[in-house]
C-alpha cells in the first residue's frame, strides 16, 4: 500500500514540477484558470437579472448527459475492458507483490481523478447555465461530480463486462442486446412521454418524464440524476437515495470482480495496451487519425489527380472511408449537441446557437484531414510548388465544411424559425469560420512550426484564431448597430466576408509554409 | 550526389547538429552511425527538407528545398509513413500521381513483388503490421526512381526475408549509380556493403572512415573505439 501511495504522490509532485520546468504548460494552466475565472465572474453578473427556466429541465439534461457518458464507457467494455490502468501499472504494479484488491482500489482512485479532470470543461458552461437556470458554483460542482461518477461507474461496468464476455461471442451478443435493448426501451418511453401532447409541450413533458420514477430507475444515469436533485432542487433525500444506489451498484461490481475473477489483470490488459500504443504513436509522430474500427474499403483506387491535385482526391477517398453517412462520427455528435442546444435554449436566439456551433466547430476543423496531412512527410517531399500543395490539400475540407454546415444549420434554422436567407447566411458563415480556423492553423505552423510544446501551440493557435476573427466580429457588431433593420443575414454576411478576407490574407502570407515549415509530429 | 556543407540545426539553445559536412558520391553507400541522441535522425530530416537548418545541402547539385532536388530524392522515415485509410495499392498510386510518373505502373508491380506485398494490395494501411507498413514506406520512396535515397533505421521491424530484400535493393541502387545514405543502430546489418561510414556523436561527425581503410577492424569495433573514446576521429 505504501508503494502505491508513494507512486501517486510522486506522480502528482512531478506533474507540479513539470509546470515549472515547462513554462508553456504553466502559461496554459494559468490561461485556462484565468478563462475559468472570467467565465465564473461573468456568469455571476448574468445571474443577477432575469427569470430562470425550470430546474427540472436541467436535471433532465444532466440525466441525458450521464446516460450518454455511461453507455459510451460501457460500450468500450465489450471490445477492450475498462481503462483503469495504464501499461506502466500492468508492467510494474501487477507484477509486484501487492494484493490484487489493493491494486484495484488504486486503479479506481486513478480513474476517479481522470473522470474529474475530463469533466473540467463542464465548468466553462457556467455562464450559460447560470443565465438560463440561475445555478450557483456549488450546484455546478454537483453536476461535475455526477458527470465524473457516470464515467467512473461506466468504466468499472466496462471492466466487469469484459471479464464476463471476453472470448465468449454468444454471451457478448446477449449482454449487448440486453443493455442496448434496455436503453432503447427507456429512450422510447422518454420520447413517448415527451410527445404525449404533440410537439407543443415537448420540452416540459420531456423534463417531467426525466424526473419521473421510470427514468430514475435507469441504472447509474437515473440514480445520478436523482442525486443531483439535492444540490439543484434541495431534495437531499433523493441525493442520499441516488448515491446509495450507486454505492450498492459499485459494491456489487466489485464483488463480481473479486468473487468471479480475482485474477482480473488480464481483463484490463487489452485496454492498457491500446492506450499505450496511442501514447507511443503520438510520441513517435505516427498519430493515427480517429477512424471507425471497421472500415468498408469499397471501390479502390484514387482514379484522379495529378501532381499536387492528388491530395484533394486522396482526402475525398479517405473521407469516404472514415465517415458515417456524410460526416465523421465526431462531427455528427457535435452537430447533434448544437441542434439539442438550439432546441433547449431557443430563447437565446440565433446568436447563442451560432456561438455554440462555432465553439464546437473548432474541434472538427482542427482535427481535420489537413492537420493530419502535415504530420506525414509526403506533403513536404512531393515535388510541386508549395502554394499549390497547400491549396489542394485545403480544398478537401470544403465539401466536408459544406455538408457539416447544412447538417447543423438546417435543423437549427427550423427550430429557431429562421428564414431561408438566414439559414443560407449561417451556412456561409460557418464555412467562413472553417476557412478561418484552418488558416490560423497554417499560420501557426508557418510561424512556430518548430515549437514542440503542445500547450504552447494551443495557446498560439487560440491567440492567432482570435486575432484573425476580430475584424469579422467587429464588422458584425458594426452592421448590427448601424443597419439593425437589415437583420441577422446582413450581420452574418459581414462576418463571412471579413473571415474569408482574413483567411485569404493569412494563406497568402503563409504561401511557402510547406517549404519552410518543419515536420512537427507532436 | 548528396552534399552537406556546415549544416547546423538548433532547437532553441540546444544544438542537435553542429557544423556537419560530408558528401555521398554517386554509386556510393554511406552509413550514418551513432548512439541514441547523436543527431542522426535530425540530420536526415534536414537533408529531406523536413526541418529548417543553417548551412547548405545539395541534392544532385540543387538546393534540397528546390523542386529539382525533391524530384530525385527518396526518403524512408524511421516510423513508416502510412495513411490509415489508403490501401497498399493506393499508396503507390498516390505517389505515382503526385510525382507525375506516367510510366511507373510496371515498376510499382515489381516493387510490390520484391517486398511480397502483391497479395496485400487491397489491405488498408491501418490493417498492416509495422513491418508491412515499413515495406510500403520503402516502396513509396523507391517508386519515383530517386537518385539520392535516405534511409532512417530502415530495418527496424522487418523480417529476415525483407531485410535480405532490402540489402539487395541497396546493392541495386549502388549499381544504378544512386547515392544512398543509411542511418542505423544495427551495425552488423550494414557491415558487408558500406562504402563510407560517418560516426556521429553529440551532433557532430566524430569520425569518417572509408571501406578498406579499416581492414583490421570491424565496423562494430570501430564504432565502439570512437564512441567510447579510444580512438581520435579522422574526419
Amino acid at each position: 500500500m505504501k508503494a502505491l501511495w508513494y507512486l501517486t504522490a510522486t506522480k502528482l509532485k512531478n506533474q507540479l514540477k513539470s509546470l515549472i520546468r515547462k513554462p508553456a504548460r504553466l502559461i496554459y494552466v494559468v490561461f485556462m484558470l484565468a478563462m475559468l475565472g472570467l467565465v465564473l465572474w461573468s456568469g455571476e453578473q448574468l445571474g443577477e437579472i432575469g427569470t430562470f427556466r425550470p430546474m427540472e429541465e436541467l436535471t433532465a439534461i444532466a440525466f441525458a448527459v450521464y446516460a450518454i457518458m455511461f453507455l459510451l464507457s460501457v460500450n468500450a467494455g465489450f471490445s477492450r475492458g475498462g481503462s483503469l490502468f495504464n501499461l506502466s501499472d500492468v508492467n510494474l504494479i501487477f507484477t509486484a507483490p501487492i494484493r490484487s484488491q489493493t491494486v484495484l482500489f488504486h486503479g479506481l482512485f486513478q480513474q476517479m481523478t481522470t473522470s474529474l479532470i475530463v469533466g473540467f470543461f463542464l465548468l466553462f458552461q457556467y455562464g450559460t447555465l447560470r443565465g438560463n437556470y440561475g445555478i450557483t458554483v456549488f450546484q455546478l460542482i454537483g453536476l461535475l461530480v455526477g458527470y465524473a461518477l457516470s464515467i467512473f461507474l461506466g468504466q468499472v461496468t466496462a471492466m466487469v463486462l469484459y471479464a464476463m464476455t471476453s472470448g465468449r461471442e454468444q454471451r457478448k451478443l446477449l449482454c449487448r442486446v440486453a443493455i442496448y435493448g434496455a436503453a432503447a426501451l427507456f429512450l422510447g418511453y422518454w420520447i413517448l412521454c415527451a410527445l404525449r401532447e404533440g410537439t407543443d409541450q415537448i420540452l416540459a413533458l420531456g423534463a417531467e418524464a426525466a424526473n419521473g420514477s421510470v427514468l430514475r430507475a435507469f441504472p447509474v444515469a437515473g440514480w445520478l440524476a436523482m442525486a443531483s436533485s439535492g444540490p439543484l432542487e434541495g431534495s437531499w433525500g433523493l441525493t442520499g437515495a441516488g448515491l446509495a444506489l450507486c454505492a450498492v451498484y459499485l459494491g456489487v461490481l466489485l464483488t463480481v470482480i473479486f468473487r468471479g475473477n480475482p485474477d482480473y489483470y488480464e481483463d484490463v490488459l487489452k485496454s492498457a495496451e491500446v492506450t499505450q500504443s496511442a501514447i507511443n504513436a503520438k510520441k513517435e509522430g505516427t498519430m493515427t487519425q480517429a477512424s471507425p474500427a471497421r472500415v468498408k474499403v469499397g471501390r479502390t483506387g484514387l482514379g484522379r489527380g495529378w501532381g499536387a491535385g492528388v491530395f484533394f482526391w486522396k482526402h475525398r477517398l479517405e473521407d469516404r472511408r472514415s465517415k458515417v453517412l456524410l460526416l465523421s462520427a465526431n462531427a455528427l455528435i457535435f452537430a447533434a449537441v448544437t441542434i439539442a442546444f438550439s432546441f433547449f435554449f431557443s430563447e437565446g436566439g440565433l446568436l447563442s446557437s451560432f456561438l455554440m456551433a462555432t465553439y464546437l466547430q473548432v474541434f472538427t476543423v482542427f482535427g481535420g484531414r489537413f492537420n493530419w496531412e502535415l504530420t506525414k512527410p509526403y506533403i513536404y517531399l512531393i515535388p510541386e510548388p508549395p502554394m499549390k500543395k497547400l491549396l489542394w490539400a485545403l480544398a478537401g475540407q470544403i465539401p466536408t465544411a459544406f455538408w457539416e454546415a447544412l447538417v447543423v444549420f438546417v435543423p437549427v434554422g427550423l427550430i429557431l424559425e429562421l428564414t431561408v436567407v438566414e439559414i443560407a447566411a449561417c451556412v456561409v458563415a460557418r464555412m467562413s469560420f472553417a476557412m478561418l480556423f484552418t488558416s490560423a492553423g497554417v499560420a501557426v505552423d508557418r510561424l512556430w512550426g518548430s515549437v514542440t510544446s503542445r500547450m504552447l501551440v494551443l495557446v498560439l493557435l487560440l491567440l492567432v484564431t482570435l486575432g484573425l476573427a476580430l475584424p469579422g466580429i467587429a464588422a458584425a457588431i458594426a452592421v448590427r448597430i448601424l443597419f439593425w433593420e437589415m437583420g441577422s443575414a446582413a450581420v452574418l454576411a459581414a462576418l463571412s466576408v471579413c473571415n474569408v478576407l482574413m483567411s485569404l490574407l493569412a494563406l497568402f502570407l503563409c504561401r511557402n509554409m510547406l517549404q519552410y515549415a518543419e515536420l512537427n509530429q507532436q | 550526389m548528396l552534399n552537406l556543407t556546415h549544416v547546423t540545426k538548433r532547437y532553441g539553445r540546444f544544438e542537435a547538429c553542429s557544423d556537419v559536412s560530408f558528401a555521398v558520391e554517386d554509386g556510393q553507400i554511406a552509413v550514418l552511425l551513432g548512439p541514441n541522441g547523436a543527431g542522426k535522425s535530425t540530420l536526415i530530416k534536414c537533408i529531406s527538407g523536413l526541418l529548417r537548418f543553417q548551412g547548405h545541402i545539395e541534392i544532385c547539385g540543387a538546393d534540397n528545398k528546390s523542386l529539382e532536388a525533391k524530384r530525385v530524392l527518396g526518403y524512408v522515415p524511421e516510423m513508416p509513413a502510412i495513411y490509415d485509410m489508403l490501401t497498399v495499392g493506393e499508396h503507390l498510386e498516390f505517389i505515382r500521381r503526385a510525382y507525375r510518373l506516367s510510366d511507373g505502373k510496371e515498376y510499382e508491380e515489381a516493387l510490390l513483388e520484391r517486398f511480397e506485398l502483391t497479395d496485400k494490395r487491397n489491405k488498408l494501411g491501418k490493417e498492416l503490421s509495422k513491418g508491412m507498413q515499413q515495406k510500403v514506406s520503402i516502396c513509396c520512396a523507391l517508386l519515383p526512381r530517386p537518385k539520392v535515397v535516405i534511409f532512417d533505421e530502415p530495418m527496424v521491424g522487418l523480417d529476415p526475408h525483407a531485410i535480405r530484400q532490402l540489402k539487395d535493393t541497396f546493392h541495386q541502387l549502388r549499381q544504378e549509380g544512386c547515392s544512398v545514405l543509411i542511418s542505423t543502430h544495427m551495425i552488423d546489418s550494414v557491415e558487408d556493403y558500406w562504402d563510407v561510414c560517418h560516426i556521429m556523436m553529440r551532433g557532430q561527425v566524430a569520425a569518417t572512415r572509408r571501406s578498406g581503410e579499416t581492414a583490421e577492424q570491424s565496423l562494430e569495433e570501430l564504432f565502439f573505439s570512437i564512441t567510447e573514446g579510444t580512438e581520435e576521429g579522422k574526419a
